[in-house]
Parts: structure tokens; sequence; C-alpha cells
């Protein structure tokens, strides 16, 4: 799924600084983005507006598929959010299969795809723990299986990371980048080695996006 | 690792909806307990209260009905210095008319009596027809009866079932008139008033004129039978003259407006918004979980269902444990297991059926940036 992005500006309702002023860029079919920039840039408003979690004001932002038909957004992402919303009474299992739910699976096929997540971000033995007894970091990767076991083809995670010590996040890395082979996967990160793993990096500057070649 | 033909699936199908809300209520633990409690007291305080104020009521007015409500003494019209007679037979049959409980004839007698082994015990008599047994709640036996009031009774010491010779005794210097054997009830004859308190009455021997008829009605029917009594026991083509046995005025309560009137019958629309209120609040605090199944696919229809099914097992749970609570406590405030049982169900069914309206109000409001609401964990 190639991701598209003409002119997007956006201001929030209550301020009157503009933090995205017509950022424009495209995201071939399955490689993986870095978003990079300052704090305040507007990253995270920018991957809010990609998956519809904000209204979109000005510009577009358009999820493409192979037969060149646009697909709402809405539909097709997945998300890693950079604070950890979890359903906190759910076990890690439930909490993964809202995912797989996602995108249609059955509660047999949900369970499955749960426990094979969670067995990729390294809490394999976890699945019947409650989300509010995990650590930051094991809640972290919970949400990232989450989206793992979502199939659907764009993955939109912030910070994803943020939490994690570096082994760990490396592991979480590979199972998110790694195995995109299919998957668009944008990151929304301030950490240079993660963005260094992205076969991309935009940079956001003063609302406007610039493209970067990778380190 | 990505299914292809998933895109054609149905995303979260109603009954996945369903059974995710229910799986959220399960997982709640203090919070459904919570939840539930708070469901409980709400579904049983206006039931029970209403079945204490209900009671009350039913107790009163049955004193009141114990004490001659709802009964009527029908005297002849005046007429040259004198009254007009009541026909007993036509006041005995009275009481197969719909809407009239039971009625009998009653004359007062110049003479008086006492039974036969009580020497001074001279009281008044009272003649009344046949049908003074069914008023009275008395089962006649077989030789005849006579009919003692509980002033009679505490004064002599006779007890109910006690084979009696009545002696009657007319104006001075007749002789006394011993009957044959009767059997003596006791009666309670409060409903027709003190007068009769201390005296014997005689049923079974008023077969003609009387003094009047007493006739027994009930709350449906006591306007009906007033009016109708006139005619029916008319003489001559004189009206007869109704008059309530009690006293009635503007103060006298009317136990059927009172109880169709009374505030409580309401109390559960407060009831039923204050559990939406709840239900509010705690949707208010995890709005993020609303946000989260929205960012992961949900439709509005499908949160509806899934905050339904949620909803239904808390209010199910709270409604079961409330509904016991409610009789439990209605009984214990001294409320009739009928008014319990019956006012408990009825306050808890519409509280809940209200608050379920607002939650399906709650439910299908846009559930606003998700983006905030996740920020607003």
């Amino acid at each position: 799924m190639r991701l598209t992005a003409r002119d997007v500006a956006y201001t929030y309702p209550r301020g009157d600084h503009q933090v995205l002023a017509g950022a424009s860029f495209e995201i071939p079919a399955g490689t993986s983005a870095a978003i990079v920039g300052p704090s305040g840039s507007g990253k995270t408003t920018l991957l809010s507006l990609m998956g519809h979690l904000l209204p979109m004001q000005k510009g577009s932002i358009a999820a493409i598929d192979a037969a060149g038909v646009e697909r709402p957004l809405s539909d097709t992402a997945s998300w890693v959010l950079q604070t950890v919303s979890l359903l906190p009474d759910r076990t890690a299992l439930d909490n993964v299969a809202v995912g797989a739910y996602s995108d249609g699976a059955g509660r047999a096929e949900a369970r499955r795809r749960a426990i094979e997540s969670l067995t990729a971000v390294g809490l394999a033995g976890h699945e019947a723990d409650p989300a509010r007894i995990l650590s930051g970091g094991e809640a972290q990767r919970v949400a990232i299986a989450r989206a793992l076991a979502s199939h659907r083809p764009i993955i939109l995670a912030d910070e994803p990371t943020g939490q994690l010590d570096a082994r760990t996040s490396a592991t979480v890395l590979e199972a998110m980048i790694g195995a995109h082979g299919e998957r668009t996967v944008v990151i929304v990160t301030h950490d240079p080695e993660v963005a260094e793993r992205c076969d991309l990096v935009l940079e956001l500057r003063d609302g406007v996006m610039h493209e970067r070649s990778r380190a | 690792m990505i299914c292809r033909g998933s895109e054609r699936r149905r995303v979260w199908p109603l009954g996945l909806a369903a059974r995710e809300g229910v799986a959220t209520a399960r997982s709640g633990r203090w919070t459904s307990l919570l939840v539930g409690l708070a469901i409980a007291w709400i579904v049983a305080a206006p039931g029970a209260a209403d079945a204490v104020a209900v009671s009350r009521l039913i107790d009163n007015e049955q004193a009141w009905i114990n004490a001659g409500g709802h009964v009527y003494v029908v005297t002849g019209a005046r007429k040259d210095n004198s009254e007009n007679p009541i026909p007993a037979p036509i006041c005995d049959r009275l009481s197969a008319i719909d809407g009239i409980d039971a009625s009998f004839a009653l004359s007062r007698t110049d003479a008086t009596g006492t039974l036969s082994y009580i020497p001074g015990g001279r009281v008044s008599l009272y003649d009344v027809s046949a049908g003074a047994l069914g008023f009275l709640g008395v089962q006649p036996a077989d030789g005849g009866t006579v009919l003692a009031t509980r002033g009679f009774v505490d004064r002599t010491g006779v007890a109910d079932g006690d084979v009696v010779r009545l002696v009657r005794r007319g104006a001075l210097g007749t002789a006394p008139d011993p009957s044959d054997p009767l059997t003596l009830r006791t009666v309670d004859t409060a409903m027709l008033g003190d007068e009769f308190d201390g005296a014997l009455l005689v049923p079974a021997r008023l077969t003609g004129d009387a003094n009047a008829c007493y006739v027994r009605t009930d709350a449906a029917h006591d306007s009906a039978v007033q009016a109708a009594l006139p005619t029916l026991l008319a003489y001559d083509g004189a009206p007869a003259i109704p008059n309530p046995r009690l006293f009635e005025s503007d103060f006298t309560v009317d136990y059927a407006h009172a109880y169709q009137e009374r505030p409580l019958r309401w109390v559960w629309v407060p009831a039923a918004a204050l559990l939406g209120l709840l239900w509010a609040m705690l949707q208010w605090f995890r709005r993020s979980h609303v946000a989260i199944y929205a960012t992961f696919g949900m439709k509005p229809a499908a949160r509806l269902v899934m905050q339904l099914g949620e909803w239904g097992v808390l209010a199910a749970f709270g409604a079961v444990w409330g509904w016991g609570l409610g009789v439990v406590g209605a009984l214990a405030l001294g409320a009739h297991a009928a008014q319990a049982v019956t006012l408990v169900t009825f306050h808890g069914v519409l509280t809940v059926m209200g608050a379920t309206g607002v939650v399906v109000l709650l439910g299908l409001r846009p559930a606003g940036t998700l983006l905030n609401a996740l920020k607003d964990r």
C-alpha cells in the first residue's frame, strides 16, 4: 500500500500556530519510513492525520493499493500509539486480539495471531497477564503486538520504542520493520537508531517535509 | 503474513462486539462490582420505598374499612314526622348486585334480652335479617344463632360457640320469652357503629319492614352504589336516604386517589436518570477504551452493541441483586409481601429500562476526537 501526502496543513483549533504548513511526501508500498524532527514539529499530528485520528483541514493523504485504487486509511492502518493505550482489565492476549479483530479475524484466528505476535515481541508466556500488571515496556510491546496481529497493510507507530531498552527495542523493530515485506510501516521517532533501520527518513522542519537519504 | 482475503470479511461483527462487551464486564473486577452494587441499590431503593408507602396506605385504608368505610346506612325518607320503613327482603337481596359486597336490614326492638344463665344481664336487642351473618363474617349454626357484640362478651364472659337460650322481655309486665337453644357467635360491630357495642343481634327474625339497611361496597363501586341505593330501597315511590357510615369531608382521605397520585409512583424516573448518569461517568473515565476500539476499526453500531453487552451483564447482575435487596428491605420495613414483590419488580424493571435508554443514547453519541480520548487517559 503506497502512501502519498499533498500539501497537508494543520492548525490546532485552540491556537494560531500552524503545525503543518503544506507537507508533501510519498512512501512506496512495502517500505518503512521514519518521520523525524524536533519536538513540536508536528510529527505526531501528521501521523494522526494519516490514521484519521484527527480530521484533515487542508491537503490530502491517500493510501493507494497495487491496483491504483485509493483506500480509506482508517480501514487500512493499524496503530502503535505514543501513550500506551491498552484495556487495563483485559489480558495481554485479549488486547492483542483487538488488532486481529480489526481486519475481520474470527476468535480462533485472532487468538492464534495474538500468540504469534506476543511471541514475536518477546512476551511469550504473558498471554494471561492482565494489562494493568505489565511494566511500561511490556505494555508497549503488547501495543506493538496488537498492531502486528492486525494484517492491515499499513502500520503507523508513534515512538514505539520510547520505553524499551536497546536489546528489546531491537527485537520489536525486527518484528515490525524486519518483516515488513508486504507492509508499509511509518514510524515517528526521535531515536536515530530506529530511523537508521528504516528504508526512508522524512524530516519535518517548520511544518514542511524534507526527505533525506539514510545515513 | 498479510491475509489478503481478510479484507472482504466483516470487521467487528455485532456478535463479536457483544462478546467483547460481556468480556469487559466480566474482567472489570472492582469496577464491575462497584457498578453492580450501585445498580443494585438504585434498583432496590425506589421499589422498597414505594412498597412501604403503599403498604401503609393499604393498612390505613383497611383500618378505615374496618371502622365502616364504604358502608352506607340507608334509612327511609321522612314523612309526617316519621321515617318510611326499609323493606328488609329487598335490603337482603342487594348483595346479589354487582358492586355490593354484603347487606342486611336492622331494626331496634323495644324488647331487652339476656341469656338464660346470666341473671340481670339485660341488654338491647336488635333484630337483623339473614344477610347480617355474611356481612359480619359469621358461619350460621344449625338450630339458630345469636350474635354477641364485643362489649357483651367482655362483660359476661360468654364464648363463641356457646349454646344458649335467649330470654326476650317486652314492655314492663310481660312475661319472659325464652328461645330454643341457639349457638352464640361473637362479632365485631365496629363497622356498624359504637351504638351496637354491648347489644345482642338476632338474625333471621327480621323479614318485613326494618329501620335501616346496612350496605357494604368497595372503592371501585362506591359512587355508583350510593347513587343507586335511593331507588333500590324506595318505599312507596319515596327514595331512601343513604348516609356514609363514616363522616366524610374534604379532609377525608381518598385512598384510591392517594394511591394513584403518590409521588413515589414515579421514583423510577430519577432512579433511571441516576443510573444513566453513573454510566455516563463510567464511559467518560473509560473514553480511551472506546477510542482504542474505534482506532482498531470498530464502527458506531458495533460500539453501541459492545456497550450494551457490558451494560446488559452489569444491569442483570445488579438488578437481580437489587431485587432481592429491595424485597428483603421492604419486608424488613414493614411492607406487605405482595406489595414488596410487585413494586420492587415494577420499579426495578422500569429503572433498568429507562437507564438502558440512556445507555443507548450515550452510545449513539460520536466518540469525539480519538486522539484526544487516547491522550486524555
